[in-house]
């Protein structure tokens, strides 16, 4: 069983919001900080997490500003707004309500054993 | 001579298709993140060497990054490979307001298989005009004409004309030489009589398909152009990565 690219690509969003939410980062950071949490989940396509990133900044989600990084390099960090956070706090509301109808819809079912790393991103959730 | 980083980046540059500036803080940020990769999987005990190759591998196809930053849904989006989305998309699959390619779906859509208000192709399906080889929708023209007001070779629908018509009501005037009809002209309702004016007017369907033909065949050229253009484009400059 694997976690499909189109379930990924949906949710991607919200994902870069919440790791926002915690603090101004950058996108190396996010992609480190995300795979902490969900080992695997950049794993081949580290370089989508930008497009998404961008997306978001023109919708007035993040902003972005360019600072001289550790290393002495110019590095983009980005941070949430408070339209960011307010479109993060619906999102979560949204799956919260979701989990509850598929949960009662389909029962618990744990993730099985067989659940196998999408060939793309490597998701081992 | 450029490195192995520089042309990464150049290739993704090449797919995103954007303004200068734009690009130059796409390509700063994205290399500030390889070589911030590179140094992290170095400190792992990872030769110089591989790490490129392991931080150009997990950043992804360029070509994927480079499409996505074209962005969701640009004015224009040619493309020689995939899906393009956009007002006025052109590509094997094409999705927009005016789309043209192999498989196109809009608005306005031309191609192979068009979908849309109003389309033409070989399989044209369409909610209002529709011109094509093999054609289903509201008032369509077509070889094989499927449709409210349908006019062709083979046409059948709820008013249909043409060479084999099938019709709940064939005008007289529209009839072929085999035509099958459960209304005739006697009991036919005033609202299929009303519609069959179209195919009375014959300005109309002569104008619709004096417009259509044209059309069609510019949007071809047009779109054989623009492709092999994009894909000229995106294999002179470097072919290293191309599919990588």
């Amino acid at each position: 069983m694997k976690l499909s690219k189109k379930t990924l690509d949906g949710n991607m969003d919200t994902l870069l919001l919440a790791v926002l939410s915690e603090g101004p980062s950058y996108g190396y950071q996010m992609v480190q900080d995300l795979n902490t949490k969900a080992p695997g989940v950049l794993k081949t396509g580290e370089g989508t997490i930008y497009p998404v990133l961008h997306r978001l900044e023109e919708r007035e989600l993040i902003q972005s500003s360019w600072r001289t990084g550790e290393t002495g390099r110019q590095r983009r960090y980005y941070r949430i707004t408070p339209k960011g956070k307010k479109a993060l706090a619906d999102n979560r509301l949204q799956w919260a309500a979701l989990k509850k109808v598929m949960t009662t819809v389909l029962g618990e079912s744990p993730v099985p054993e067989s659940f196998q790393p999408n060939t793309r991103y490597g998701v081992t959730v | 001579m450029k490195n192995i980083l520089d042309r990464y980046l150049d290739r993704v540059l090449l797919y995103a298709n954007k303004p200068a500036a734009e690009a130059e803080a796409i390509r700063a940020e994205l290399q500030d993140h390889l070589l911030q990769k590179i140094e992290d999987l170095g400190k792992d005990g990872m030769p110089r060497e591989e790490a490129i190759l392991e931080a150009l591998r997990q950043h992804g196809s360029p070509k994927v990054v480079g499409y996505k930053l074209r962005g969701p849904f640009p004015w224009v989006d040619i493309r020689s490979q995939g899906t393009a989305r956009g007002v006025i998309a052109i590509g094997p699959k094409a999705v927009g307001v005016f789309a043209f390619g192999g498989m196109a779906v809009g608005v306005f859509a031309c191609g192979g298989l068009a979908a849309g208000l109003f389309s033409a192709g070989g399989l044209a399906l369409g909610l209002l005009f529709v011109w094509g080889g093999f054609g289903i929708g509201g008032v369509v023209n077509a070889g094989f004409a499927l449709g409210v007001v349908a006019a062709g070779g083979c046409a059948v629908g709820l008013l249909a004309a043409g060479g084999m018509a099938i019709g709940v009501w064939v005008p007289p005037f529209g009839a072929g030489p085999v035509t099958i009809s459960y209304y005739t002209a006697k009991n036919v309702p005033p609202l299929l009589k009303s519609l069959a004016v179209l195919f009375k007017i014959e300005a109309f369907m002569d104008r619709y398909i004096a417009i259509l033909i044209p059309v069609y065949v510019l949007a071809i050229l047009g779109l054989s152009y623009l492709q092999v253009r994009e894909a000229k484009r995106t294999r002179s400059e470097d072919d290293w990565l191309i599919n990588g």
